[in-house]
């Protein structure tokens, strides 16, 4: 195709051999630089990407600085105050306050926190197993690949949600135990993604390049196969942290996930449930906590996925 | 009916990218007249593949045009919308692709491809859609009109059951459909194998006699517009450089760059003025074998179990020291056998001998050792690099692999090879997608050096660059040759480039040695009537046959 339009980089024309100086860092990285900066115009254009990422960013702030932000960071950790029960929105309690009287504002502030590290681990774990698995079984293929596909796809058969259920009842209501089994099947889905992607990829001439000039497949995996495969698990890990948040949640309300009085989003909804519709401040301030990090996650994960497709690269 | 058909008027056209609005044409003139047959010449990123979509109205996203139009039939089509378009676009002009793989729906039948574009033609030109009976009974006699055999069969036939010639001619085929005033064809032979190049444009030739058809050809094959086009342009950055009879072109080119196009071009007929490698006192004493493969077969068996040999027995020997050419066409196996060469591919049966060492039973640590001695550059160097390694980061990496040197020594050896290949060093800095071409090829054959290998195979090396950058990378190869004592093994299917810098040669087909002796001999008096095919249709897009009698048929 003659549309292409790479753009080559011209030669300096006097002494091409000659580096007369060190390079300054900016020179060296110019390239670097230049990708970084059209991803950013490219992001800066799409208004759900920089939603999304003004929701994320938020979220991030809050589950940071939490316990400086909040107006009564005792709320959190079950302080009872009767006298000012389930007080409407207003004056000091902008979300009202729940049933213990707690500011309910202060309990969501500081929920962030605790929804942070449940989809990090979630989403980490996951990938930590689900990434090698997907690359060797690609990569490899034959039976090593038919074991650990048939593996996966036997968890993928099962709904995620049911089958984190029964390893959490297993164990014991908690929200070490909930984050744990989410993480348990959470990692296929990674299995399946990155395999497809390394059965991809390793079809590429650099790959055959690589073989031909001696690597070991460890480095291949390592140093081709990886880094090809990364844009897809970055979006995946993204959408996946706002799915991770809500599965918690999810078992936090059905009451196997954080206990009260932890200021968790999904137990503090659970609780809320028996005081609606006439206390609905309750369960909504939780609840749209909820709903605007996982939308927030997903549109950010949208426009990553739009930036870092290959089609829209050499531009 | 008087006025020019096609006319560009100072067309320019800007498309807006992240750097800024990039001038893709400029100040563009261009009449083509009834009957006229137009070529455009050009290397990739010339513009002449953004010209002539502009004038189907299928140019690129984001571009604008500054100024200038574009009329036809005394209509001007710059601004015209969608609507206006489908009475005009595949029905009074309509346009042939380079890939006849990609254009065509496998799912679909040949003739329900076509019988729909004549349905679509027959709607939009407002009259009802007429039988099923009858659009079969015009597809047949469409794909009769390009040459296609038992065009009953065919029309039920699918695009994968036919090869590429016969898709190209389907598509051809299908362009007719809606009786064009003009066909613009896009570099419609380029992905073809030369005895089917050849075919084509003969097609192409007959139909511009018998239909009297206005043709629009584009392509960076020189030969191959020489073949079809009376008139010719030649563009280079976005700007016509030269117009006027393809003749005058050919024989008195008047601007530089065209000067420069002709003489890249390498000629079929011309013996090679060679560095004569036997002469050279640099490599006297071994005359040995550097490489031997002894009844060499690869056997694909297909799912249901019939086999296929992709190499069928070949025994080859290479010298210390000289090029060996392999010649064939698409199939013929000749990458295959690349690659079995380097135990790249498994070879089914047969032995491999490097330096009087057999390498076919090696494995593990052994074979990673041997595989410092020969190196492999690939056809494609727009994928033959990782995209996610800067250039420093791909040459550097055999060193890193193979040797046990510091980072440091790493740097330099790497700055030491850009040095050799001609790039900057400011080069290893970049990465891959920011070169063109010619400039990636020349990081790959620094990579492929970097450990002082004795024999590279080159697979196709050139065919996915300009000619006028393919001439720079072969002769920058012959040069390297000498001054690092190199033997080369030479895959190509283009012949002028084999005759030029081939000792020995071996010519494929269907996994099979058909003839194999010194260069010129195959050359000047080729044994097998597959060789005599081979060289004749190469000659045919050839300069000097388009010279020669194509000239005097004009004058």
């Amino acid at each position: 195709m003659t549309t292409q339009m790479t753009t080559p980089v011209s030669a300096p024309v006097n002494d091409p051999a000659a580096l007369p100086r060190p390079l300054t860092f900016r020179e060296r990285h110019e390239s670097q630089i230049r990708q970084w900066r059209l991803y950013a115009h490219m992001f800066r254009k799409s208004f759900s990407s920089m939603l999304g990422l003004t929701l994320v960013v938020i979220f991030l702030l809050l589950a940071a600085f939490g316990p400086v932000l909040a107006p009564f960071p005792e709320a959190a950790s079950g302080a009872i105050d009767m006298s000012n029960k389930l007080m409407p929105p207003g004056g000091a309690n902008w979300f009202g306050t729940d049933e213990m009287g707690a500011d309910i504002f202060s309990r969501v502030i500081m929920g962030a926190r605790t929804s942070l590290w449940i989809g990090l681990i979630i989403t980490g774990i996951g990938a930590l197993i689900g990434v090698p698995l997907g690359i060797i079984a690609g990569y490899n293929g034959g039976w090593v690949r038919a074991i650990i596909m048939r593996i996966t796809e036997l968890f993928l058969a099962v709904p995620g949600l049911a089958l984190a259920l029964a390893i959490v009842a297993a164990l014991g209501p908690g929200i070490t135990n909930c984050v744990l089994a989410l993480s348990l099947v959470w990692w296929p889905g990674y299995v399946r993604l990155v395999e497809a992607k390394t059965l991809s990829v390793k079809e590429e001439l650099f790959v055959e390049s690589a073989r031909s000039i001696g690597a070991r497949t460890p480095w291949i995996l390592w140093h081709h196969i990886l880094p090809n495969c990364l844009s897809p698990i970055i979006v995946k890990m993204s959408m996946d942290m706002g799915m991770a948040i809500l599965s918690a949640a999810s078992l936090g309300f059905i009451g196997l996930g954080a206990q009260p009085p932890a200021p968790e989003w999904g137990a503090m909804i659970s609780v809320a449930r028996t005081y609606m519709p006439d206390w609905w401040w309750y369960s909504l301030f939780p609840g749209a906590a909820i709903f605007l990090t996982v939308l927030g996650f997903n549109l950010l994960g949208d426009g990553l996925r739009d930036i870092l497709d290959p089609r829209s690269r050499d531009r | 009916m008087t006025g020019p058909l096609l006319n560009i008027k100072n067309y320019r056209l800007d498309i807006g990218t992240f750097d800024g609005p990039v001038h893709v044409l400029k100040d563009i003139n261009l009449t083509v007249n009834r009957g006229d047959t137009l070529g455009i010449v050009g290397e990739s990123g010339s513009g002449k593949t953004v010209l002539v979509r502009s004038v189907l109205g299928i140019g690129p996203k984001n571009s604008k045009v500054i100024e200038g139009s574009i009329t036809f039939d005394g209509q001007d089509i710059t601004a015209l919308s969608e609507r206006d378009w489908t009475k005009i676009r595949g029905i009074r002009i309509s346009m042939i692709f380079q890939d006849p793989m990609t254009y065509l729906n496998p799912l679909f039948t040949v003739g329900r491809q076509i019988s729909d574009v004549i349905a679509a033609h027959e709607k939009a030109g407002g009259q009802g859609v007429s039988s099923k009976a009858a659009r079969r009974v015009r597809t047949e006699e469409l794909l009769d009109q390009v040459g296609l055999p038992n065009p009953a069969m065919l029309f039920s036939q699918y695009p994968h059951q036919l090869s590429g010639g016969m898709r190209q001619r389907v598509l051809i085929a299908m362009a007719l459909a809606g009786k064009p005033d003009l066909l613009i064809a896009d570099e419609p032979t380029t992905a073809l194998d030369v005895t089917v190049q050849a075919q084509v444009l003969d097609l192409i030739n007959s139909l511009v006699e018998k239909l009297n058809l206005t043709v629009i050809m584009i392509s960076h094959d020189i030969g191959a517009i020489a073949t079809i086009a009376k008139r010719c342009a030649v563009m280079y950055k976005g700007e016509i450089v030269e117009q006027g009879l393809t003749a005058d072109i050919l024989s008195r080119p008047q601007h530089e760059y065209t000067q420069r196009l002709l003489a890249a071009v390498p000629d079929i007929d011309a013996a090679a003025a060679k560095v004569a490698a036997e002469s050279s006192p640099a490599n006297p004493a071994k005359p040995g074998a550097l490489l031997q493969a002894i009844d060499l077969k690869k056997i694909y068996r297909s799912q249901s179990g019939t086999e296929f040999a992709a190499v069928d027995g070949i025994s080859l020997s290479v010298k210390t020291g000289e090029i060996f050419g392999v010649v064939g066409e698409s199939g013929s196996g000749k990458s295959t056998l690349a690659r079995m060469l380097l135990r790249l591919i498994e070879p089914t049966s047969g032995d491999i001998i490097f330096d009087g060492q057999s390498i076919s039973g090696l494995t593990g640590e052994p074979l990673r050792q041997m595989r410092r001695h020969m190196q492999f550059v690939f056809q494609n160097p727009h994928s033959a690099l990782n995209g996610r390694h800067t250039i420093g980061d791909a040459i550097g990496e055999p060193l890193h692999i193979q040797t046990g040197m510091s980072r440091r020594d790493i740097e330099a050896r790497t700055e030491a090879l850009l040095d050799i290949v001609q790039l900057p060093k400011m080069f290893k800095y970049r990465y891959p997608h920011e070169l063109s071409g010619g400039q990636k090829q020349r990081v790959c054959i620094a990579r492929a050096i970097a450990l002082n290998p004795r024999l590279l195979i080159l697979d196709e090396p050139t065919s996915a660059l300009d000619i006028s950058v393919q001439a720079q990378v072969l002769d920058f190869l012959q040069q390297l040759r000498a001054e690092l004592n190199l033997t080369y093994v030479f895959i190509s299917h283009n012949l002028a480039v084999i005759r030029q810098i081939c000792d020995r040669t071996i010519v494929m087909k269907r996994g099979e040695i058909v003839e194999q002796g010194d260069t010129e001999q195959i050359f000047l008096s080729p044994r097998q009537d597959y060789t005599k095919a081979l060289i004749e249709s190469g000659r045919k897009t050839s300069r000097a046959a388009s010279l020669g009698p194509r000239a005097d048929r004009i004058r």
